[in-house]
């Protein structure tokens, strides 16, 4: 019968008072969990996407438009940038690897991206069944587009123009499935891969006269370049060339998602201080609950008291059921946390966007006994000094 | 066993006791009588430590509790002095046999349930061990609460207006159970009451006058 098994009999005795300390703990710690997990989810998810891709370059418009576009295939490109153009960049001696991305169908909502094979060495693709592409009109799918679509290698399938779903569709362009690639957890998971011919086949049509193919040759365009950096340097110079001598533009995928980052993070500290506010509400009601028994338990204190208990025994007994309720107001409040992001994640696949892990426990998830305990001893301070100097003579003459 | 020497307690400027001199043995028994209002129970309170005196001293087993610091007397009380209150009050979010553990564990004593049952044994409540206080009799509780005033048997068990609010047998129940428990376990026995029905059982008696209106010193 130690002190924490007597405070726990305190908890339990009076289960309503302790169950709303409890639930306004762990409201406050789910809003700040929910924040931690999805801002972590959100930039592991942003970093695994933009992962080997030092700058993108693209038509000349918003950096962070064309890094939303080019690397996490959230938002609509800015243009086109020609062909030739791109292949010149690639030749650059800074340049280790520029992989084409040609945007502009999609299937069933998830986009038709032209490239080449290295697009999917970039997130570590691996084939789950089939292979990749070697002619135009050969698709790889991404693993979510193959168990979205139920599409098999072999089977057929027209894109529609546009990225989002509706748009006409392309019917005498008909794409065969040759590859199915294993999930990565990247966006490639949610893109239908083909060769940059393809895209230009399907825009162009068959074209018979050899006049017009050169024509058409001459004026054949990408979406974007990602680049990888022959050396370090190459950060240097590199971009301000392009923004400066080309009718291209280069952002870097780093500093822009750090700047959306930044854009986002004053939404998840609005939140962050909500759920303060809540912990300190929490501790209000911690504080009115302890303040209250402590009127009901004057006399059990008092007969602890006579019964040899110290002064800091009895503060501690109120600051240690303070702790238990913190304990299990934050057991709650994480897991709670976790099911808010389950949810959030569950409709962010449903619009394919970002891959959260919304049940990934992380250490820092931890830190959040911390505010909770705060609240909770904040809360139990006032009551439990004031049981420590309670005059127990007065209390015992008084009820006999 | 405890031994009041020229004791005054002032309070408010109001002198509440004054005993010069007041001693019981080893396992003797004494009462502490008067009116409502003349000190009886600041006097017990004194004696059990839960008031320093502001003159003179308390001795419990040879020690003047006046020098022992607040949570010397705490422990020093826990251990040697057992105190039986008049509601005979139970912790009532404790089963009876926790009430005894708890006396031990807030004691600084090590947790002995072979003890502790023992004790409520002693009083005839050995099988009430698991039952909470509410799901217990009146006469129940009361022996629970002696059971704790003895188990961790203690030099000195006071007894504060144990009788005051029962009827004549439950009275006599009480006393014969205060009297053989403490002799039971060797404790000396300070009984404060003004219930005339004691009287007879106890020779030993110190008679407070009502509320001493002299200005402290």
């Amino acid at each position: 019968m130690n002190t924490a098994e007597l405070a726990w009999s305190y908890v339990r005795a009076r289960p309503l008072a302790a169950l709303l300390s409890v639930l306004l703990l762990a409201l406050g710690v789910a809003t700040i969990g929910f924040v931690v997990i999805v801002d972590a989810q959100v930039a592991d998810s942003l970093n695994r996407d933009a992962r080997g891709i030092d700058l993108v370059v693209g038509a000349k418009g918003s950096p962070l438009q064309l890094i939303l576009a080019g690397v996490y295939q959230l938002d609509a490109p800015t243009g086109n940038i020609s062909l030739h153009d791109a292949e010149a960049l690639s030749r650059d001696p800074l340049v280790r690897r520029a992989i084409p991305v040609s945007l502009g169908d999609s299937f069933r909502g998830f986009r038709i991206v032209g490239t080449n094979h290295d697009y999917a060495d970039l997130y570590g693709g691996k084939l789950a069944s089939g292979r990749m592409w070697s002619d135009k009109m050969q698709a790889v799918l991404g693993a979510r587009v193959a168990a979205s679509t139920g599409l098999r290698v072999g089977d057929r399938f027209v894109g529609s123009h546009g990225l989002v779903e509706g748009g006409p569709v392309h019917g005498d362009s008909v794409y065969t499935v040759v590859g199915v690639l294993e999930p990565t957890g990247t966006v490639l998971d949610r893109l239908v891969l083909v060769n940059t011919e393809s895209v230009w086949f399907v825009h162009e049509g068959p074209l018979e006269d050899p006049e017009e193919q050169k024509v058409v040759a001459a004026e054949r365009q990408v979406t974007m370049l990602l680049v990888q950096y022959a050396t370090p340097l190459a950060a240097v110079s590199l971009p301000r060339r392009i923004n400066s001598e080309t009718n291209m533009q280069a952002a870097s995928p780093a500093s822009e998602s750090a700047r959306l980052f930044h854009i986002i993070g004053v939404g998840a500290d609005v939140i962050r201080a909500f759920g303060g506010v809540v912990l300190v509400t929490a501790a209000l009601s911690l504080f009115i609950a302890l303040y209250h028994a402590l009127n009901e338990r004057a006399y059990d204190i008092a007969v602890l008291r006579t019964l040899g208990a110290r002064p800091a025994t009895v503060a501690s007994m109120l600051l240690i059921e303070a702790l238990m309720l913190a304990a299990i107001g934050c057991l709650a409040g994480l897991l709670l946390a976790h099911a808010l992001a389950a949810i959030l994640a569950w409709t962010m696949t449903e619009q394919q966007s970002l891959r959260l892990e919304p049940w990934r426990f992380t250490r820092s998830e931890l830190w959040l006994v911390v505010p909770a305990s705060l609240a909770a001893l904040l809360g139990a301070l006032l009551p439990s000094l004031r049981a420590a100097r309670a005059d127990i003579s007065a209390t015992l003459a008084r009820r006999a | 066993m405890i031994r009041v020497e020229g004791l005054r307690f002032a309070y408010g400027g109001r002198e509440i006791v004054a005993v010069d001199a007041f001693e019981v043995e080893a396992a003797g028994k004494a009462l502490v009588v008067g009116p409502s209002g003349s000190g009886k129970t600041t006097l017990l309170h004194l004696m059990a430590g839960l008031l320093v005196p502001s003159q003179g001293r308390v001795l419990v087993a040879g020690q003047d509790l006046a020098v022992l610091s607040p949570p010397q007397r705490d422990r020093f009380r826990g251990r040697n002095i057992g105190i039986v209150l008049q509601q005979f009050h139970l912790l009532p979010t404790l089963t009876a046999l926790q009430n005894l553990l708890v006396a031990q564990s807030v004691a600084g004593l090590p947790v002995d349930r072979k003890a502790a049952l023992a004790a409520l044994t002693s009083l005839d409540v050995g099988d009430c061990g698991r039952a909470r206080p509410h799901e217990l009799s009146v006469g129940q509780q009361q022996r629970v609460a002696i059971a704790r005033a003895l188990v961790n048997r203690p030099k000195l068990l006071l007894a504060d207006e144990p009788t005051s609010s029962l009827d004549d047998e439950s009275c006599a129940a009480v006393r014969d159970m205060l009297l053989e428990a403490s002799a039971g376990h060797g404790a000396a026995l300070v009984i404060a009451t003004h219930d005339a029905r004691l009287r007879g059982a106890v020779p030993h008696r110190l008679t407070l006058a009502r509320a001493p209106a002299r200005e402290a010193a």
